[in-house]
């Protein structure tokens, strides 16, 4: 069995969807890509808005996502944040 | 007055350096702490930071206490307000035996699967009373600092076996010689020479510690 993604892992992966698709991309890919729920996915783009990692564009056609540079630098810095939380002993 | 160590003359200074140095990397552990739960909202993070974060005001409190009592001793041609320098002797002391205590309780409950502010509070505040109402309060301090140290390191030690990090494996080290020292300083009542090999332990203890932090910084 798979184990479970822990919330920073799970933010990475939506980091990246929208970031791997030059910038742009909307909520269907990225509930397709990041293999979530539509609430958890709801639940995770409204933090990272909120935290200005993510901005929504609002169109004809309709929503779609792109990443801020702090959500690039998020991704930047992940890789230190889990080697500090290795190395702490944090789960 | 509660006497805390038999200190060796000749290690008078240094240990005072010792503790500021101790102080900073805890200070500056605490920091990174604080950064990394900026960016990622990890609970664990914040208490870890909080940790570190008394400990290293123990420190400065206790080398606080140490500047001030050796000027106001050493000041030349001046009436010794020996009454002031004790009240505030005691005062810093236990401001360093609260810090610390609280210090090491902190990161004691990072270890626990119980996330609840309550739990945590009960925690804290058992810890601190075991000392304040113990009849032998340097005793107390030490044996309550010792076994909180002793859950922490297990903790490292449990992860260790289960993830083979070598930063983990460092941290493992790190809180094993502080667990050491604190032991050490059991006997510092008895034997100035513990005093010395308590802070050589420390010194060895939070090098890991910061060795494991540039490691991180480094990644």
């Amino acid at each position: 069995m798979t184990k479970k993604r822990t919330r920073l892992e799970v933010i990475r992966d939506i980091l990246s969807v929208i970031r791997d698709r030059n910038g742009k991309i909307k909520p269907t890919h990225i509930l397709y890509k990041s293999n979530l729920s539509h609430p958890m996915m709801e639940e995770y783009l409204g933090e990272l808005i909120g935290k200005g990692f993510v901005i929504e564009h609002t169109a004809a056609r309709g929503k779609t996502y792109s990443v801020t540079p702090k959500g690039l630098e998020y991704l930047a810095k992940y890789r230190a944040i889990i080697e500090f939380n290795q190395s702490f002993g944090l789960e | 007055m509660t006497r805390f160590y038999l200190v060796p003359q000749w290690f008078f200074g240094y240990d005072i350096a010792l503790e500021i140095f101790f102080g900073m990397i805890t200070l500056l552990i605490s920091l990174y702490s604080f950064r990394i739960y900026r960016l990622s909202c990890q609970r664990e993070c914040r208490i870890l930071g909080w940790g570190f974060l008394s400990i290293a005001l123990g420190y400065f409190t206790w080398s606080a206490l140490n500047i001030y009592v050796s000027s106001q001793l050493n000041a030349p041609g001046l009436e010794i307000p020996l009454r002031q320098v004790t009240s505030i002797a005691t005062l810093a002391a236990w401001a360093h035996i609260g810090f610390l205590v609280a210090g090491a309780a902190t990161l004691a409950y990072m270890t626990l699967p119980s996330r609840s502010e309550r739990s945590y509070v009960v925690f804290v505040t058992l810890s601190l009373l075991v000392v304040v109402f113990a009849l032998k309060k340097a005793l107390a301090f030490y044996f309550v600092s010792s076994f909180l140290m002793f859950i922490v390191l297990s903790h490292y030690l449990i992860l260790y076996m289960r993830r083979r990090h070598r930063g983990t494996l460092l941290m493992f080290f790190a809180f094993l010689f502080v667990f050491l020292g604190n032991v050490d300083f059991i006997f510092a009542t008895l034997h100035p020479l513990h005093y010395f090999v308590g802070h050589v332990f420390h010194l060895i203890g939070y090098l890991f510690a910061l060795a494991s932090l540039l490691s991180v910084l480094r990644s």
